[in-house]
């Protein structure tokens, strides 16, 4: 295991003086002043609605309202099969399928006890590495159309349409994939898919850089995102931050290396740490997990065990599921950890509780926290860090 | 790394909590056929975790088990949800520690027509939202939350969707055709 390297020693020429949090006591008084800002606002990422209390400029409260996206995914679950409930999963998170699917898959098949031929395995791996990178490049276009700036959004686009038409070539779908399934993956892969994935990696690398240039070490965006939104470690652990939104404050736990599983055992990467765990380094730790992706999608297509054909174990249309045991799976996602809870209760075909834990939905119960103190105008760059998809939250 | 058995050794002699260890899918026994899960000796009593260690705490004590927990390591709540059975409510509590990587989930059982619950928001914040959920869906009340109200349906809608009797003109059933 390497040792992880601290974002302090990468940016160790820090000079941009830190901005402080604003104490709400001052001696000209301003009256609270209720702004609603939603439920259809561009920086919101979706329907969600914050009800923001403010003294002046500066937040004292926010109160996010959610529920505008609920389609009770986890009531359905309960009457579906295991084969049926995956395309559910997509819903989820639509940004990150592929890493949905596998939660549910790896739940479906811990309590029902089917395994999966390792070739498959490590094409899950891989499709959601791949899958990490889409999410964050698309993350990456978003928080800087949050901090107004349009043109990383047209970088970031140019670079996901690659990874989606990898995907199409696969499996036929664009966004919501339905490809990993219990027992494996849907399809093998396609000729010459792992050339083409490869080269794509190369490219990518060469472009990484490009976003740096552009955003990372802009004066503007440091001025913007460094010292708002200062999370501590304790904090950070209390409030249930999870994935890269952890790692920013310093918390070095990723479920991948620490609790491994398919084939994360086998592979060596970084886990990108902050120390501040401001909006600047929950940034950088996304753009640099993306690097790590790339290196976990290599390692993976070199090992790829197997022949032609087997990536995937023959499961039932009613594969029964035993009675009276349950199963939490912990997974890292793109936005954290996602954790899917399962519960068969009487047994047979369908489960008789799903639960999906998103990271999402946690992290979004840390904004009032994290937002406290700051102006308005951070308000989006904080909620922007902490890379929010609304299906996740509501489910 | 430290141990998880301690723990749950000191939380039976305090709290006098039920444990129930990890289960699986046995290995097969020489002479059948591998794959094929055998059946276990005896049928299990109560429901297992194929993943984690579960702690079974009366609901009267689960604020001082959570604030023993969160004293010994358990810094980090993972969620808070429920499952509804014909006669009992499980409310689940998912905890691990970030020092120890410890695992651990507590089981409450509360009866169905009153269900009610001391929040463990003051422990860790990460249960404040988690709360809300289970009291929106479940009906299941936090005492002592700062906050409970419904968090995804409208404040004025009825029933608790994730109950298992909950009907609605809108929950359309999936026919058992082919479900033998």
């Amino acid at each position: 295991m390497t040792a992880p390297e601290t974002i302090a020693e990468r940016m160790a020429k820090d000079v941009i003086e830190q901005p402080v949090r604003h104490e709400v006591t001052r001696d000209l008084w301003t009256d609270d002043f209720n702004v609603n800002i939603g439920p259809q606002h561009p920086s919101t990422h979706g329907v969600l609605r914050l009800v923001v209390t403010l003294d002046g400029e500066v937040v004292k409260k926010v109160q996010p309202y959610c529920g505008y996206l609920h389609r009770s995914i986890e009531k359905i679950s309960e009457n579906r099969t295991l084969l049926q409930l995956v395309c559910f999963s997509d819903r989820v998170d639509y940004v990150a399928a592929m890493n949905a699917n596998l939660a549910v898959c790896l739940a479906g098949e811990k309590i029902a006890g089917i395994e999966v031929p390792e070739r498959g395995q490590y094409i899950r791996v891989i499709m959601a590495e791949l899958n990490r990178i889409a999410s964050h490049l698309l993350w990456f276009g978003d928080f800087g159309l949050n901090l107004g700036a349009g043109t990383p959004f047209f970088y970031a686009f140019r670079e996901r349409e690659q990874v989606i038409n990898l995907f199409e070539e696969v499996c036929g779908n664009r966004l919501t994939y339905n490809y990993i399934r219990p027992g494996g993956v849907a399809f093998d892969l396609p000729e010459k898919w792992v050339e083409r994935c490869q080269s794509f990696l190369d490219y990518f690398l060469t472009k990484l850089p490009e976003y740096h240039r552009l955003v990372t070490n802009n004066p503007i965006f440091q001025v913007r995102t460094r010292g708002i939104g200062v999370v501590t470690r304790e904090e950070a652990l209390n409030w249930g931050l999870s994935g890269p939104s952890l790692r920013g404050s310093g918390v070095d736990f990723d479920v991948r290396r620490d609790d491994p599983y398919e084939v994360y055992a086998n592979l060596k990467f970084r886990v990108p740490l902050g120390t501040r765990g401001d909006t600047f380094e929950r940034y950088l730790c996304r753009m640099m997990e993306m690097e790590s992706s790339v290196d976990i999608i290599r390692q993976c297509l070199e090992k790829l065990p197997g022949a032609q054909g087997g990536h995937a174990k023959k499961v039932s249309m009613l594969a029964r599921i035993p009675a009276n045991r349950e199963v939490l799976v912990r997974t890292e996602a793109p936005r954290g950890e996602m954790s899917v809870y399962m519960c068969s209760g009487t047994g047979g075909p369908k489960p008789w509780r799903v639960k999906y834990r998103t990271a999402s939905f946690a992290n979004l119960a840390a904004l009032d926290q994290l937002s406290r103190g700051y102006k308005i105008a951070d308000l989006m760059a904080i909620f922007g860090s902490l890379d929010v998809v609304i299906p996740e939250i509501d489910r | 790394m430290a141990e998880i058995m301690p723990i749950i050794a000191e939380l039976e002699k305090r709290f006098a909590v039920t444990h129930i260890p990890l289960g699986g899918v046995p290995s097969a026994p020489p002479g059948q056929p591998a794959g094929q899960p055998a059946p276990p000796a005896q049928p299990a009593p109560q429901a297992f975790s194929v993943t984690e260690p579960i702690v079974k705490v009366d609901p009267k004590k689960i604020l001082a088990v959570c604030s023993f927990l969160a004293a010994s390591g358990f810094d980090y709540l993972l969620t808070v949800t429920a499952a509804d059975f014909p006669q009992r409510i499980e409310v689940l509590y998912f905890l691990c520690s970030m020092s120890g990587r410890l695992r651990l989930e507590l089981k409450c059982e509360l009866p169905r027509d009153k269900p009610e619950i001391d929040s463990v928001s003051g422990v860790w914040k990460a249960a404040l939202y988690p709360e809300r959920e289970v009291y929106d869906l479940f009906g299941v009340r936090f005492r002592n939350h700062p906050d409970l109200r419904r968090i995804f349906l409208e404040d004025e809608f009825e029933g608790y969707p994730l109950r298992k009797d909950y009907t609605s003109d809108f929950l359309v059933k999936m026919p058992e055709v082919g479900f033998r």
